[in-house]
């Protein structure tokens, strides 16, 4: 296998009105993985976010409209499929997601996993989600774990790295609100192995969660249907 | 045996006859799509043959022993619902293309805005 550097990197980082704070998080990504090239995927913002971007070096993807966080990580993976990308990583644009983690999440790629997620919590970290979210993590950690057969504990981090087949495989089928869940039982389904690496991250510089009090009774609902549902789902190709 | 009165069997004919028309003059218009317009011309059909032949109900209320009128209801009921299954199918399809049409717009503009930058400063980056 071939070493780091040689193979394209990819960085993603879906940005939704994160003027504050994106240039910081593309500067740090530049310092600690410069071999990787970014895209920031500006899904829509009403700020200028798109131009603190370019200005700081990225390559700046446009939505027309506020598309939700899937479908703007999924026009990245396009991105990353159209140019050949090997590896993409999916970086918050708030800044929650330490870029110093990005190489290790590259490292389990090259022992030939197929995914790395961030997690908080495979070992203890400062991370004290409230109460209602951290139902919500167990539930979830306990349903997926059920469905793949191993322990995962952070179904929710949305900083990960995929590999190329999971590129592909996730440019087909990646929900358009709310995917980490559904997206972890999609690759398992389709025999890709991922694996959690413990990160420690940020907690929001700016911004605030993408997540509501009252959206949560309805990411609850939609990704518990969603990951039940994907487990009966046709495979891709079938 | 279900008896109809005739003046009511006729306004049932007009209204068939004015719905399927709507829905041609929509289609020759447009407005409207054949694939659509298919279960549109299924309802009027289906209510013109309950207007001349209403022992179909009557067939119909005794498979699942309930009255005429209620009968009438549940099979109303079942048909709206039919389409507005249809009509989600169809958004759901809508949203799908919708969206990737959407990212390769977002694709192409980038590519374009690369282009454009290589063409009006060719010998920057050389």
């Amino acid at each position: 296998m071939d070493t780091g550097p040689s193979k394209k990197t990819l960085v993603i980082i879906p940005a939704y009105d994160e003027e504050g704070s994106i240039a910081r998080v593309v500067e740090h990504i530049h310092k600690h993985v410069p071999q990787a090239d970014i895209l920031v995927v500006d899904d829509g913002s009403h700020d200028r976010t798109a131009r603190r971007a370019r200005e700081s070096g990225a390559m700046v993807i446009s939505l027309p409209y506020n598309m939700g966080i899937g479908s703007a990580v999924q026009s990245g993976f396009l991105f990353a499929k159209q140019k050949g990308y090997h590896f993409a990583v999916q970086v918050d644009g708030d800044g929650q997601h330490p870029a110093s983690e990005i190489p290790r999440l590259l490292a389990a790629l090259e022992y030939g996993e197929d995914m790395a997620i961030g997690s908080r919590f495979v070992k203890p970290s400062s991370y004290r989600p409230p109460f209602l979210r951290k139902v919500g993590i167990k539930i979830f950690s306990f349903l997926v774990s059920l469905l793949v057969g191993k322990r995962v504990c952070d179904t929710t981090s949305g900083f990960r790295a995929c590999g190329r087949k999971a590129i592909v495989l996730l440019t087909e089928t990646y929900p358009h609100d709310y995917p980490e869940v559904e997206a972890l039982i999609t690759l398992h389904r389709n025999g890709m192995r991922f694996v959690e690496v413990p990160v420690e991250m940020n907690y929001r510089q700016e911004g605030k969660s993408s997540i509501s009090a009252k959206a949560g009774m309805y990411y609850m609902l939609k990704v518990t249907l969603a990951v039940l549902v994907a487990v009966i789902k046709r495979r891709n190709g079938e | 045996m279900m008896e109809i009165a005739t003046h009511l069997r006729v306004i049932i004919g007009i209204l068939c006859f004015a719905l399927f028309g709507i829905i041609i003059e929509l289609i020759r218009q447009n407005r409207l799509k054949e694939h659509y317009a298919i279960i549109w011309l299924l309802t009027a059909v289906s209510i013109f043959v309950f207007g001349i032949w209403p022992d179909s109900l009557s067939l119909i209320s005794r498979f699942v022993r309930l009255h005429h009128l209620t009968t009438l209801f549940m099979v109303a009921f079942l048909f709206l619902l039919a389409i507005v299954l249809h009509f989600t199918l169809a958004i759901s399809q809508l949203f799908d293309r919708n969206k990737r049409l959407t990212q390769e717009v977002a694709w192409l503009r980038f590519e374009l805005e690369q282009i454009r930058t290589t063409v009006e400063s060719p010998f920057e980056g050389k």
